[in-house]
């Protein structure tokens, strides 16, 4: 349970972090009118992405176990 | 007999000096906030900064550069200490939580400082976060460095924190809920001891090729200016790691020497090991530093085409000589010591943190020549070379912002020690005749 979602926030994260980064301004436009980002708040999801996946250590960490002494 | 157990490292204890302090860091700090509020007020016409090229100034001043320093000074910490953390060095151990701490008030006041440079902080924040585009170096300013290493910082500190905070717990105290709180259920079993162990190896591991590739944009904000004679170059971004290292090691030494002090009974927490360490790790930094400086010296003297000779003159020649000189001065003077120092083997704590001190100013003064003379003295365009100067404003509030990082730390070192208990160490009892 404890690694299932420590890889889940990773791996959301990381999802996060490539939409939020390719959504913030397109790449190879050579129009500045191009230059808005694919929708509003997108670098916000890149941010979002990256507080997801550094969580993912308090997650594996801080989550209660339920058998303290398995190592896992 | 009785026993009672009281908070270790002075934690909860409120000396005189330690008041004293907090009140004079305090008064810099209003002082600081009353002149950003003046500034808020009027506008930046009170500050030195003026448009470049046509009001013969600079629009990135002293703000600017202190955030290139704070921002520098952070990466040491948290570079050293997941360093320690991977390849197990535990004579770092002493000064992880003060080399984090470090970090996390030197990134959190560099941060500010952007803040206060952009004049209308708020409108700055929303458009960061609805537009800010990946193209630009600032993308990395505003989400790898504000929120990734500010974070991964600020976790690594918590994390780090929770044993000893268990331990605190169970210490009667007026901060025991606030320990309960930080060791969220610790219990230091066998289980949650590998759990731990095995976090904080991957979270190094993640940290230091992600703090460098966050710290690298700050210097590429300058290094992929093509308009800009003195900072278009390859070397900006290294060139930043490695003044940041230096800065953040020299910084490092100064306050573990203070801490060092402030302690007295546990001040043997921190051994000669630890300096030596940290002699060592500044003087690689400083020779690679004064390496790069050399390398920048060469190729700007070198056949240099017409705009490039401009701000060469200013930085030899012209008005920024002084500081020029003085930073190179300063840095050959400090590299000297720590040479001497790791010649004889020994190393004096006076010595280093003379070295320490010099070494920092040093980087200030390079930090400010990487922004300040481009804009004064690198113009494409046939404008006359201009001028900045920090007004009294500016400085009050960068004097603030200095105060607000002593503050934290000190604030900080009431409320958890702040060289790690590690288990044993951590009883410290009072005996007191029943």
């Amino acid at each position: 349970m404890r690694r299932t979602l420590t890889m889940l926030f990773i791996l959301v994260g990381l999802g996060l972090m490539v939409v939020g980064y390719v959504s913030s301004a397109p790449w190879g436009a050579s129009s500045v009118a191009d230059s808005n980002p694919d929708f509003l708040g997108a670098p916000t999801v890149f941010i979002i992405g990256i507080v997801t996946v550094l969580a993912a250590a308090l997650v594996y960490e801080l989550l209660p176990a339920r058998d303290d002494d398995r190592v896992g | 007999m009785k026993v009672e157990k009281s908070l270790p490292q002075g934690v909860g204890k409120f000396t005189p000096g330690w008041i004293v302090f907090i009140a004079v860091a305090m008064v810099v700090l209003i002082i600081g906030v009353l002149a950003y509020l003046y500034e808020a007020n009027m506008g930046l016409i009170v500050t030195g900064m003026a448009n470049i090229g046509t009001q013969g100034g600079a629009t990135w001043g002293l703000y600017v550069v202190m955030v290139e320093y704070f921002i520098g000074v952070s990466l040491a910490g948290i570079v050293l200490v997941a360093f320690a953390h991977v390849f197990d060095i535990k004579a770092l151990r002493a000064i992880s939580r003060l080399a984090l701490l470090l970090t996390t008030c030197s990134l959190m006041v560099g941060l500010l400082a952007v803040l206060i440079d952009l004049g209308t902080p708020i409108r700055g924040i929303i458009n960061m976060i609805l537009y800010v585009r990946p193209q630009s170096p600032f993308f990395g300013t505003f989400t790898l460095v504000a929120v990734g290493v500010l974070l991964s910082s600020l976790m690594y500190l918590y994390l780090d924190g929770r044993r000893d905070a268990a331990y605190l717990a169970d210490i009667d105290s007026g901060l025991r809920w606030y320990h309960r709180l930080w060791a969220a259920g610790y219990g230091d079993t066998q289980a949650e001891q590998e759990r731990h162990r095995r976090t904080m190896f991957w979270l190094s591991i993640l940290i230091v090729p992600f703090v460098i590739v966050a710290l690298s944009t700050e210097g590429l904000v300058f290094g992929i200016q093509v308009g800009r004679p003195g900072w278009f170059g390859a070397l900006q971004a290294p060139d930043f790691i490695i003044l940041a290292a230096a800065s953040g090691l020299a910084n490092l030494i100064v306050l573990t020497a203070i801490v060092r002090r402030v302690l007295k009974d546990d001040s043997t927490l921190i051994g000669p090991a630890v300096f030596k360490w940290l002699g060592g790790l500044l003087l690689a930094a400083t020779a690679a530093a004064v390496y790069l400086q050399i390398v920048e010296l060469v190729t700007m003297l070198y056949a240099t085409p017409g705009n490039e000779r401009l701000l060469a003159d200013a930085l030899l020649r012209g008005p920024y000589a002084w500081i020029f000189w003085s930073g190179l001065f300063l840095v050959v003077f400090g590299l000297t010591l720590l040479v001497t120092q790791a010649a004889r083997r020994q190393w004096s704590l006076g010595v280093l943190i003379i070295a320490s001190v010099a070494i920092s100013t040093s980087v200030v003064a390079e930090r400010y020549l990487t922004v300040i003379p481009s804009q004064t003295h690198g113009m494409m365009l046939p404008y006359e070379p201009g001028s900045y100067f920090p007004t009294w404003v500016e400085f009050a509030v960068v004097a603030g912002m200095f105060a607000l990082g002593a503050l934290l730390i000190g604030l900080f070192m009431k409320v958890f020690p702040i060289i790690p208990l590690d288990g044993k160490r951590a009883e410290q009892e009072v005996l007191v005749d029943a």
